[in-house]
């Protein structure tokens, strides 16, 4: 198993250098002059000179590749041109905020996912079926800002019951510390405003998680009707065990394998969500971060936090693939 | 009384393509401790028709349309679900074919040992845990407490047959139900498994019911056989009468188109031409009849009924005794049994009737192309019949060449 | 994030003013000391508009969401230009004068109490308001503003190079020369050539007065940017005198305001909320939702199509900014045939339907131009442009004896400005205007940045759409700023236009050097006047920039730079 985790790790070496490589020619192959971008059309050559050397274009490109995995390497990921903070410190405040709307998210997609999966599962071509295939093949066409905006305008504008965006009512002064929001409301004793957090949950989590649900449903009912059909669920049945156990231990213990890589991949994938989310519901986590770094021509900060992004990836899928071989023994005991 | 009675067991398959006539009425009977082969080509019924008493046919297409199963003087198939649940494991056990396959992949032997106990015996862990390392080593297995904790990819395919075996008389079943429980196995590991089978279950005296293809594999380890064919019983004897005297052309055909280890030449064989029919067709004649050398008119069209080889005396539908039936309008002659082939004079198997071929051949292309394959292939040829002594006594002629295109 | 300039045109107008008092331009010094202080001047606290909401008795209380569509950028308002973190920093942090509320071109005092300026143009004296605190509680007074414009003109290089003086850069460092306080109550500001435009300057938040202890512990001069607490949340951070004081900022969430108790202008009336909260909201719809849902009370940018929504919408109310702050204009550059023909271009100034495309493509929000800045700048002149009129322009073509009338026509794409919201859309019109009338234009386009700006800038192109978003709405900053004034090196039109007419460059030169309001009205109405007969290019029109609240915020007066105060706002629930 250990050494599982260290092939694991090194074979993501190769794949941060190459995106290393891809993301620093990103900033040299935009159109242009990233600083002129920055500065705008009618700076001055000076100006153009000084945020050169301060983006550090002025040095050779291989200078520029290495200063820049070199500062990678010791944890500097550069800082932001709009308020000079280190990038790192940034995401570290946003990060609080994605992860609450991401396990959020997950929580939604795999709550209702796998039970809306099951229930597909045993009614396996009937009109229900057909029903939750429909329904969970409309989740992964909407976009997710269309959804999102949608939701926001049925529950918040017409029926008035869950909040637009955001992710405290803002009149409330929630006391930031954690930047959980969950957290810091209760740490203020407020269970009021836990409860209001999770009420501005609701939707962006409903609107990031519909993609990952429909993916869920559709991956545990596939699951669940592989591992029905397999011999050693007819095993179990032949040796007297009740439905409840055959389904529970024999038929959901294999059929989660799958279904969590398949929610490894889609916890990656929230953070491309969360970007789209963030935005629409005014949730100040790290995707909206970029957008924001986008929009500011804010060009390392947008290049590193991809790479971040990259690295969260990496990590999510290997605590996903080490957590697969620990429900899996053939893996673990390999 | 017996303590299996199947009687007019009927088992169809409701799917996309249409219905499939799985078992068409099978009716037999085991004593405790009798030890029953089921014998048939693959797709023959034989497997449902063991599902469909433990009625665990899978949902929803399969479903028992006829006939009653007798457990004990029970009728299995009106039990509530839960009552046949308690029957299941407890009273009549099942392996399976494949264990590579047949047990829980992330459950150690241990969990999947002790929660058969359990579902059976209010007994505590510990006590089941105990029990299942008293299987184990039943069943061979060295160092059984250790191994309790592996997982089933851990262990060969013999071990894990093993396994399986010792799962299934964890609660001292009366009908232990065998389905192909070797095949799936090297040929040396085989023997040892039906060797272990056969001794525990006597000592037990538990009664077997023994699926297979292989005649080969019933024939040490059983007292009866049925031959299945397209869901029927087409013959039933006592193990020793149905290999001396095979008397429905199928059963002919089978045993000579096994190989034999007990002796040379054995390779040389004669398989049965033609697959096994499409069982989307309720058929009308003898479901053999397309494959059959045999054959005459009436087999198109009526199909025969289970009767004694010789008439005469109550039919014994259990026992060394058994009555030997067979279904068939025209069984070959010794003669012809020994040389795999009808050799009277003259003799030519029976064209379909014309309206037949008609509807064959709106049939499924595949089925039209297998029926003319057969009708060239079974030609009568003419030749010399020389016996070749088998352990059976059975002779088995020389073929000239080597077909391959049947089962 | 919505900036209020369209880039760093930061050296344009420095190099107009130096041009002015170099050789190349000599210009005499008004001969006679006229009036020492000719600029209007008030000793009165400025009181606040009417408001354009419904009437009634202020309530004092409750707590203001506003929805931005960016966040604040940094809390110090000198190294701000966007359009949010000075509509931020302007309810906490004062300058010394500001705009009349509402209004684009009338200069009021504010921590200043009067004005004036010394005949050569070149030195302005503000008297200090006495009495006022900083949030911090220490006295504003001559010094504590000494410290501040000591601090812009001195502002750290590394500041520069980040990009974050652009007002500094070229209001402070191109114009000031230095900075005295006489006495305890008396600010001497010298410039190195005189402009008119300097107390309009003033008026921009970026100059706002900070508290000079809150910039000490702050560190606001802090040579690497990274020390700075005063612009990057604090504490300290934005302590000014305004009528709110900033509480927090999390930076990407919101940024707080609480009320200040003891403000200065508390007479006036207000600020009666206790508190203000910005919410950055980039989606516009998502923005309409938020209003209409209650979780926002004020929207400071709605989409111009979302207007009738807000309309329509009982609970809501429209906010209509009367003016805006950019101009589009259809380019013609004279260096490219037919362009060098004033009749050429008087007859596409005929021939554009300019109403038809500011109805067809400012969603509502456009303003036709009446000359080249928009409406409600100081000094801008409602000039006869030309009226859409097909036929004269058929006849002035005729007149001109030109007769290859092809011509390139050049569109941007990937992008969307204010001024020119559709410009795909606005190009079509406009080409088939002018083939109506007899024009041959080729129709090109290119993508905006970096290929359309830099080769419009450097005037390759003959005719194309274009437009200006000011840096305030100073009438310099777009007759001269962004069109017409001489540049450069060597001193004459720039190539954008190449629009040579020294006499017009003259009257900005002389009205940026007036010291006395009708020298100054007289030099822009003489520019604007001969730039009408040349008619350089032609003016479209601006949008505004449409903001929505809830019915029950009152008080607010709207005003088309978005310099709006939050102190005569109060909530009618
Ligand atoms: N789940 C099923 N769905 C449809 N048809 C089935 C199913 N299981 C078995 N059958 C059909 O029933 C017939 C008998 O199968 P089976 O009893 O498994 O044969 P065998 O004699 O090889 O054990 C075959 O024709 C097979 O195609
Ligand atoms: S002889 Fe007729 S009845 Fe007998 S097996 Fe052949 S076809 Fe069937
Ligand atoms: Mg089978």
């Amino acid at each position: 198993m250990g050494k599982y985790i260290v092939r694991r790790l090194l074979g993501a070496i190769p794949v941060l250098i190459g995106l290393s490589i891809i993301l620093f020619a990103f900033v040299h192959l935009l159109p242009g002059d990233p600083a002129t971008a920055i500065l705008g059309q009618h700076a001055t050559p000076e100006r153009v000179a000084a945020m050169r050397a301060y983006l550090g274009l002025d040095l050779p490109l291989w200078q520029q590749y290495l200063g820049y995995v070199g500062g990678l390497l010791r944890g500097d990921f550069g800082s932001s041109v709009i308020n000079n903070q280190p990038l790192l410190r940034e995401l570290l405040t946003r990060f609080p905020a994605t992860l609450e709307l991401t396990v959020a998210a997950m929580i939604y997609a795999v709550g209702v996912g796998i039970p809306l999966g099951r229930f597909a599962s045993r009614h396996a071509q009937g009109w229900s079926d057909g029903a939750v295939t429909v329904v969970s093949l409309l989740g992964i066409s909407i976009p997710v800002f269309v959804l999102g905006l949608t939701l926001q305008y049925i529950f918040a504008v017409e029926l008035g019951v869950l909040p637009a965006g955001g992710r405290i009512d803002p009149r409330a002064n929630l006391h930031i510390q954690s930047n959980f929001v969950l957290i810091d409301s209760l740490l203020m004793g407020r269970p009021d405003l836990f409860i209001d957090g999770i009420r501005h949950l609701i939707l962006p989590a409903i609107a990031l998680g519909s993609i990952p649900l429909a993916i869920i449903t559709r991956i545990t009912r596939a699951s669940v009707l592989d591992v029905s059909n397999e011999d050693h669920v007819r095993t179990a049945r032949a040796k007297g065990l009740k439905e409840k156990r055959v389904n529970s231990r024999h038929i959901m213990r294999n059929a989660w394998l799958p279904v969590v890589t398949v929610i490894g991949i889609q916890v990656g994938g929230l953070l491309g969500g969360a970007v789209i989310t963030e935005t629409v519901f005014a949730w100040n986590g790290v995707g909206r971060f970029v957008v924001e770094a986008i929009n500011n021509r804010d060009y390392l900060v947008v290049q590193n936090t991809i790479l971040i992004f990259a690295l969260v990836f990496l990590a999510v899928n290997l605590i996903v693939d080490i957590l697969y071989a620990f429900i899996n023994p053939r893996i673990r005991y390999a | 009384m017996a303590l299996l009675s199947v009687q007019d067991l009927v088992v169809r398959f409701r799917t996309h393509e249409g219905t499939i006539h799985a078992v068409n009425g099978v009716t037999f009977e085991l004593e405790e401790g009798e030890r029953l082969g089921l014998v048939g080509e693959s797709g023959c019924g034989k497997s449902v028709t063991n599902l469909a008493i433990i009625r665990l046919l899978p949902k929803p297409a399969g479903r028992i349309e006829g006939g009653r199963v007798l457990f004990e003087g029970q009728d299995l198939l009106v039990l509530r679900e839960d009552e046949v649940r308690d029957i299941r494991g407890s009273d009549i056990a099942m392996i399976f074919q494949d264990p590579m396959t047949s047990l829980n992949p992330v459950l150690t032997i241990q969990e999947q040992m002790v929660e058969t106990i359990q579902a059976h015996r209010k007994v505590s862990k510990e006590d089941a845990r105990a029990r299942a390392i008293e299987l184990l080593a039943m069943v061979g297995i060295p160092n059984p407490a250790a191994r309790l904790k592996s997982f089933p990819h851990q262990f060969s395919g013999g071990m894990r047959q093993r396994v399986m075996i010792a799962m299934a008389l964890a609660l001292a079943p009366k009908l232990l139900i065998a389905d192909e429980p070797t095949t799936a196995l090297d040929v040396t590991i085989q023997a040892q498994v039906l060797e272990l089978l056969a001794q525990l279950t006597t000592k037990s005296s538990t009664a077997l019911i023994l699926i297979t293809h292989d005649l080969g594999v019933v024939a040490g380890m059983t007292q009866r056989i049925n031959v299945m064919y397209a869901g029927f019983i087409v013959e039933t004897a006592p193990t020793a009468e149905l290999f001396a005297r095979p008397s429905h052309p199928y059963s002919v055909g089978l045993l000579h188109s096994i190989p034999r280890l007990d002796e040379e030449g054995g390779e040389e064989l004669i398989p049965i031409e033609g697959r096994p029919p499409d069982m989307r067709r309720a058929p009308t004649g003898c479901p053999f009849a397309p494959r059959c050398a045999w054959r005459v008119e009436a087999c198109w069209t009526n199909n025969p009924e289970l009767r004694p080889l010789t008439e005469g005396g109550p039919v014994v539908m259990t026992g060394p005794k058994a009555t030997h039936r067979i279904a068939c309008h025209n069984p070959p002659t010794p003669n012809e049994v020994r040389g795999g082939r009808p050799l009277r004079a003259g003799f030519t198997a029976a064209p379909p009737p014309a309206e037949m071929l008609d509807e064959l051949s709106l049939a499924p292309a595949e089925v039209t192309a297998d029926l003319k394959g057969l009708m060239a292939g079974i030609q009568v040829e003419e030749g010399p019949l020389s016996v070749y002594p088998s352990a059976g006594g059975l002779p088995i002629p020389p073929e000239p060449e080597r077909r391959n295109d049947g089962l | 994030m919505v900036r209020t300039r369209i880039g760093a045109l930061v050296a344009a107008a420095a190099i107009l003013v130096a041009a002015c008092g170099g050789a190349a331009s000599p210009t005499p010094a008004p001969a006679t000391s006229a009036a020492p202080s000719t600029a209007p001047t008030t000793s009165a606290a400025p009181s606040t508009a009417p408001t354009t909401s419904a009437a009634g008795t202020p309530k004092a209380g409750g707590t203001l969401v506003v929805a931005t569509p960016g966040d604040i950028n940094r809390t110090d308002p000198a190294l701000v230009d966007d359009a949010t973190s000075t509509y931020v920093a302007q309810q906490v942090e004062e300058t010394l004068l500001t705009l009349k509320p509402g209004t684009g071109d009338v200069v009021i005092p504010e921590l200043a109490t009067e004005w004036s300026v010394s005949p050569d143009g070149l030195n302005y004296t503000f008297k200090i308001r006495q009495g006022v605190k900083f949030h911090d509680g220490t006295d504003l007074n001559a010094a504590a503003v000494k410290v501040n414009f000591d601090r812009w003109i001195k502002i750290p290089k590394a500041y520069v190079d980040l990009g974050y003086t652009y007002y500094i850069d070229f209001v402070i460092t191109a114009q000031v020369q230095g900075v005295t306080a006489p006495d305890a109550s008396t600010v001497v500001v010298t410039l190195k050539a005189p402009n008119s435009s300097f107390p309009v300057q003033m008026t921009l938040t970026p100059f706002a007065i900070s508290s000079p202890k809150a910039l000490t512990d702050g560190n606001a001069s802090a040579p690497d940017f990274k020390d700075n607490k005063y612009a990057t949340g604090g504490p300290p951070a934005m302590v000014g005198t305004g009528p709110f004081m900033f509480k927090e900022w999390v930076p990407g969430d919101h940024v707080t305001l609480v009320k200040n108790p003891s403000y200065w202008n508390a007479a006036a009336g207000g600020p009666y909320l206790d508190q203000i909260t910005f919410k950055p909201i980039a989606d516009a719809t998502a923005t309409l939702n938020a209003l209409q849902s209650g979780g926002v009370d004020l929207a400071q940018t709605i989409s111009p199509v979302d207007v009738a929504t807000v309309q329509g919408d009982s609970k809501l109310a429209s906010i209509d900014r009367g003016s805006a702050c950019n101009l589009g204009v259809l380019g013609m550059n004279q260096t490219h045939k037919p362009f060098d023909n004033l009749k050429i271009r008087q007859a596409m100034a005929y021939a554009v339907n300019r109403k038809a495309i500011i109805d067809a493509f400012f969603g509502g929000a456009g303003i036709l131009a009446s000359s080249w800045a928009p409406p409600g700048t100081l000094f801008v002149k409602e000039l006869a442009l030309p009226e859409y009129n097909p036929d004269k322009a058929k006849q002035l073509i005729a007149d001109s004896g030109v007769t290859d009338l092809s011509f390139d026509f050049w569109y941007p794409s990937n992008v969307s400005r204010p001024y020119m919201p559709d410009p795909k859309g606005e190009f079509e019109a406009v080409l088939r205007d002018l083939e109506a009338v007899g024009f041959k234009p080729n129709p090109k386009n290119a993508p905006w940045s970096p290929d359309y700006l830099a080769a419009e800038e450097s005037g390759k192109y003959p005719a194309w759409l274009i437009g200006w978003n000011c840096d305030y709405l100073g009438i310099d900053n777009f007759l001269s700023t962004a069109f017409f004034g001489y540049r450069g090196d060597p001193y004459g039109p720039g190539p954008e236009f190449a629009y040579k007419n020294d006499a017009m460059n003259q009257a900005m030169v002389d009205a940026l050097k007036a010291t006395d309001e009708a020298g100054q009205k007289a030099g822009w109405a003489k520019a604007q006047d001969l730039i009408l007969a040349d008619m350089p290019t032609v003016p479209i029109g601006s949008s505004k920039t449409p903001a929505a609240a809830a019915a029950y915020v009152k008080g607010l007066v709207p005003s088309p730079t978005l310099l709006e105060f939050f102190q005569s706002v109060w909530l009618d629930k």
